[in-house]
């Protein structure tokens, strides 16, 4: 009896391309240390640029294969999920090796752990049965609880990384519940199998969805499981900070659409989920961007920010399960393409300005950037604006997908709220555009000295990228557009 | 009518279980006189020869004394685990031996009788779990003494039975891959087979198809016993005596019974895995009579076993011990890949006999 | 009523007792054998199902090795009781009240549900059957419980190492 076959592994290789690179980069380490450092940042740039290739190619090609006895499917959607999060997670690297040398925590496991958690992404977004989807999940959460911790003797990291491991254990054991219970309700693992337990043993069922729900929307960072996300941002080095931001932010989403519209289905009685989460993505976004208005700090604030961003994912995932369309949902995976871009930018802006000693981290920071780093100070008013949603940048063309499909799907209060939110998004962001080019030392009476000490040819092609990636990809997002739309009838199909 | 049946289904359990419990306590007393006679040889001198015929009743003696010593209980221990932890020492150390199958059948009355207190299918595992356990005795009275000194035994005995608990577990899964099976049991009659080289039968015994798993698990048992040459836990030149540093009279002789009971338990374990059970070579050619033959057996058992006793007890006072981080070492860096490599290995050569053949 | 009934009586009144104990235990020391208490009567439940190897896996695992390493935090910070300065009153009986009401409803769920799997015993070796699926239908999943691993396995040594050096490796 042969379990695992060569279609298998070839079926799985975007996954298998990072787990064995992160192997490759602990046995480098372990016999080479000395070149170990800058090689393993190469190899998981290789690795990684593979992954992205070949899900792109497999998604263009349309293929769509189920492996492993039905445990992981790999079709359209699972690839534009690996390609979004291998896109992320390259640029979170690209951030990485020069603000980590800095502080003299330059280490192979970074990049090890990163990959094993990129890895675990990409199967998140594959996973086809409740075990598959848990280990992905631990998988691609564990790394990033060490991560988050990775400057040691700072004691906001170590804070962060308990905060967010302890918090992220929690979540887990509402998810692993909730799964126990489903598998009760069905008597099977499989999603697609899911649904029948909603008739066979319906209290049971609504009780391990809402469990299941909860441990979803605690990882995405959903109001009121939000309390984690701006400490453990804050506390993190920057570079992980993106990576948090980026593509652990996307990863979550890829399991979540995928539970609710093949496993629970929009069937009247199962599709219960649908009024929770209108409720769940109103305070989201209004907390959020309520709670980003008083930030001082752009890290903190820009976790708020995530917050109120998940608030609008869950509202193009309303649509798209209100409308039944691929059109809808390929709406959200552009929204998270292009939400990738932004926070990267953002993100990088700060590495680069970052001290030895301080990292640069305060609205107050960049005041007065714009006299002396007017190319970075405009980098970083094209996040911030892409951010706010301003046309015609790309922020604004995810935005307005998601908010046309919702008026389409009935949701007209929902959309009134997020627009709403988007406005009052504008003062936070705008703050930091306010600090850059109308204020100066003499405002803070203090004069700001811009070294560009996390300067590295990775991250200048890093925000060079992101930034043409906003001002290019809002305009021509037809090409995006399709790819996303492949991605996503690929899902519907497999729906009911 | 029901009482005397059930009588009858329980007598022969009753009967073994009593038995293995008054053999096992039995020996675990004289193998203290045991270790004195040895040590004494070793060291060249006479050893205990005072009480009865060369010193044979000792153990009684010692037995009396420690009843009658009085009980001191520190007034800075936490008296509830104090007192609880010998037990808990003790009691897993007799658990382990329910699953040890120490003869074949034997008829009584037309019935078949097993000669194991229990025929579990879990047998290996069953043991492994129980032997796990003992370790809470020994942090528990580290913990419970309120000394520096039971305390760091405690810690060292704690992290040296979850690291070599590891090491003696994975030596014997290379075992368990050719047997195929969990069951004790079964894995002592697999080894009643025999190769045919030339003219000559080779019992098929698990030292000879596991020969590095095997010296594994004797290296682990030797650990997971707290027997020199990895008896830090109770180091008594460094932690005076470890976490039995506060007890006296019979909760220190518990803790002793304890470790023989333990002892005698390993070395089962290694003659059940290892050197075929109860099985005597070449005895299936006389034509004995089944319960002979069965007796016969567990006379087999109790010798092979005996030498595994005499093993620890001449290692003991051979080898000098080891220092702490030698025994992390040795455990994470020696046994651990080892044990690894012999799994490995072991499949390899499983797949391509399969083949083979 | 059934020697079977007994025991499973017994066995789940140890194992939520010992969970209770453990809520209202305030020194850590109880409240760790209490939880000891608390996973023997889950094996014993295992043993009553007639997973006999699940039973064995959760000694061996959960008493065996992750209480010990609890057992372990507790004998490096001392004794002591658990205190939390910041637990207020309000704070305890919000936390009561919602635990009762998830317990209660959950308990209602479990009553009325009929439950779609079968009650008889599995045929067979458990053992043999857990490690046949293991290798067939849950391949995958077996093997990206090793990478889980591996990346805990890095990540401890990884703090450790950091701890060891003061940060700087």
């Amino acid at each position: 009896m042969i379990s695992i076959t060569a279609a298998d592994l070839s079926g799985i290789s975007p996954a298998l391309h990072l787990a064995v690179a992160g192997i490759a980069i602990m046995l480098l380490d372990a016999l080479w240390p000395m070149r170990s450092k800058l090689l393993s940042v190469w190899i998981t740039l290789a690795a990684l640029g593979c992954s992205l290739t070949t899900s792109l190619h497999r998604l263009t090609a349309g293929v769509d294969v189920t492996l492993f006895n039905g445990a992981v499917r790999m079709d359209g959607y699972a690839h534009a999920f690996s390609a979004i999060i291998c896109l992320a997670s390259t640029l979170a690297v690209l951030s990485a090796p020069k603000y980590l040398r800095l502080r003299g925590v330059h280490l192979a496991e970074y990049y090890a752990l990163l990959l094993f958690s990129v890895c675990g992404m990409v199967l998140f977004a594959a996973a086809e049965e409740l075990i598959m989807l848990f280990l992905a999940l631990e998988t691609l959460s564990i790394p990033v609880y060490c991560l988050v911790g990775f400057t040691r003797t700072n004691v906001y990291s170590t804070e962060a990384s308990m905060k967010y491991f302890v918090i992220g254990a929690f979540a887990t054991g509402f998810l692993v519940y909730g799964i126990a219970l489903l598998y009760g309700a069905a008597g099977s693992g499989y999603l697609v199998d899911l649904r029948a337990g909603a008739a066979r043993a319906p209290g049971l069922f609504y009780a391990g969805m809402t469990l299941l729900l909860v441990g979803f929307l605690f990882k995405i960072g959903a109001v009121p499981f939000n309390m984690w996300t701006p400490d453990a941002y804050e506390g993190a080095p920057t570079p992980v900070t993106t990576f948090m931001a980026e593509a652990v932010k996307a990863a979550p989403f890829g399991g979540m659409i995928k539970v609710l519209f093949v496993g629970f289905g929009f069937d009247a009685a199962v599709g219960l989920w649908q009024p929770a989460l209108v409720v769940i993505a109103v305070l989201t976004m209004t907390v959020g961007n309520l709670t980003a208005l008083v930030q001082t700090d752009v890290k903190r604030m820009m976790g708020y920010s995530s917050i109120a961003h998940s608030g609008y994912i869950l509202v193009g995932i309303l649509a798209a399960s209100k409308l039944q369309s691929a059109d809808a949902l390929a709406a959200v995976l552009y929204y998270l393409f292009v939400y990738v871009l932004m926070n990267a930018g953002a993100f990088g802006i700060l590495i680069l300005f970052s001290h030895k000693d301080k990292d640069t981290n305060a609205v107050e920071d960049l005041t007065g950037l714009a006299r002396e780093r007017p190319w970075a100070a405009a980098l970083m008013a094209v996040y911030m604006l892409s951010l706010t949603g301003l046309p015609p940048l790309a922020g604004f063309f995810g935005k307005f997908y998601i908010f046309s499909y919702a008026v389409k799907a009935g949701y007209v209060p929902l959309v009134i709220i997020a627009i709403l939110n988007s406005v009052v998004s504008a003062y936070y962001y705008l703050k930091v555009i306010v600090a850059m080019y109308f204020r100066g030392p003499e405002d803070t009476g203090r004069a700001a000295v811009f070294h560009y000490e996390g300067y590295s040819v990775f991250l200048l092609a890093m925000l060079w990228f992101t930034a043409w990636g906003i001002l290019y990809y809002g305009i021509h997002s037809e090409p995006q557009l399709a790819l996303a739309r492949l991605a996503a009838s690929s899902l519907f199909a497999t729906a009911p | 009518m029901i009482v005397p049946s059930l009588l009858l289904e329980l007598a022969p359990v009753l009967v073994k279980i009593f038995g293995a419990f008054f053999v096992v306590l039995t020996l675990t007393a004289y193998l203290t006189l045991a270790e004195r006679k040895f040590s004494a040889f070793i060291q060249d001198r006479i050893g205990p020869n005072r009480v009865g015929p060369f010193g044979l009743l000792q153990p009684l003696a010692d037995g009396i004394k420690f009843i009658f010593k009085e009980d001191i209980i520190p007034t800075q221990a936490h008296k509830l685990y104090y007192i609880l932890a010998p037990a808990l020492l003790l009691v897993p150390a007799l658990m382990g031996y329910a699953v040890i199958p120490f003869g074949d059948y034997v008829e009584v009355a037309g019935r078949l009788i097993p000669l194991q207190i229990a025929d579990v299918d879990i047998g290996i595992l069953y043991v492994l779990a129980i032997a796990g356990l003992s370790v809470y005795g020994l942090f528990m009275a580290g913990w419970a003494s309120n000394n520096k000194y039971s305390l760091l035994g405690g810690l060292r005995s704690s992290a040296q039975m979850v690291s070599y608990e590891l090491t003696l577990g994975l030596s014997i899964v290379g075992a368990l891959l050719v047997y195929g099976t969990t069951n004790l049991r079964d894995i002592v009659v697999q080894q009643t087979a025999y190769w045919q080289v030339g003219s000559i039968l080779i019992p098929k015994w698990g030292v000879f198809l596991q020969p590095l798993g095997f010296l594994l698990f004797l290296v682990s048992a030797f650990a997971e016993s707290n027997r020199l040459p990895f008896d830090l836990p109770e180091a008594e030149n460094e932690l005076v005596g470890g976490y039995h540093t506060e007890y006296g009279s019979m909760k220190f002789a518990m803790f002793f019974m304890g470790e023989y009971t333990g002892m005698i338990t390993m070395s089962a374990l290694l003659t059940t895995f290892f050197f075929g059970g109860w099985h005597v070579p070449w005895l299936e050619a006389a034509g004995l009579s089944r319960n002979v033959a069965a007796i016969l057996g567990v006379g087999a058992f109790c010798a092979k076993t005996g030498c595994f006793l005499f093993l620890y007890i001449w290692v003991r006072w051979t080898l000098p011990r080891f220092r702490y981080d030698q025994l992390m070492k040795l455990s994470w860096k020696g046994v651990f890949p080892l044990a690894l490599a012999n799994v490995f290995l072991t499949g390899v050569c499983l797949y391509l006999y399969s083949r083979l053949m | 009523m059934s020697a079977e009934k007994v025991a499973f009586f017994i066995l789940s009144g140890l194992t939520l007792g010992g969970g209770l104990a453990i809520l209202f235990s305030v020194r850590l020391m109880r409240a760790v054998v209490y939880l000891l208490v608390s996973l023997f009567g889950v094996a014993g439940l295992y043993i009553l199902l007639n997973a006999e190897f699940l039973a064995a896996l959760q000694v061996l695992i959960y008493i065996g090795g992750i209480t010990i390493l609890m057992v372990f935090g507790l004998m490096l910070t001392g004794p002591g009781q658990f205190v939390n300065p910041a637990e207020s009153r309000l704070k305890a009986v919000a936390a009561g009240v919602s635990s009762l009401t998830t317990a209660i409803v959950l308990l209602l769920i479990v009553k009325k549900t009929k439950w779609p799997a079968g009650t008889q015993a599995l045929a067979g070796d458990t053992t043999a059957e857990i490690g046949r699926l293991l290798l067939t239908d849950h391949v995958f999943a077996f093997e990206i419980a090793s990478v889980l691993l591996l990346v805990v396995l890095v990540g401890v040594a990884l703090f450790v190492r950091l701890a060891r050096d003061g940060g700087k490796p």
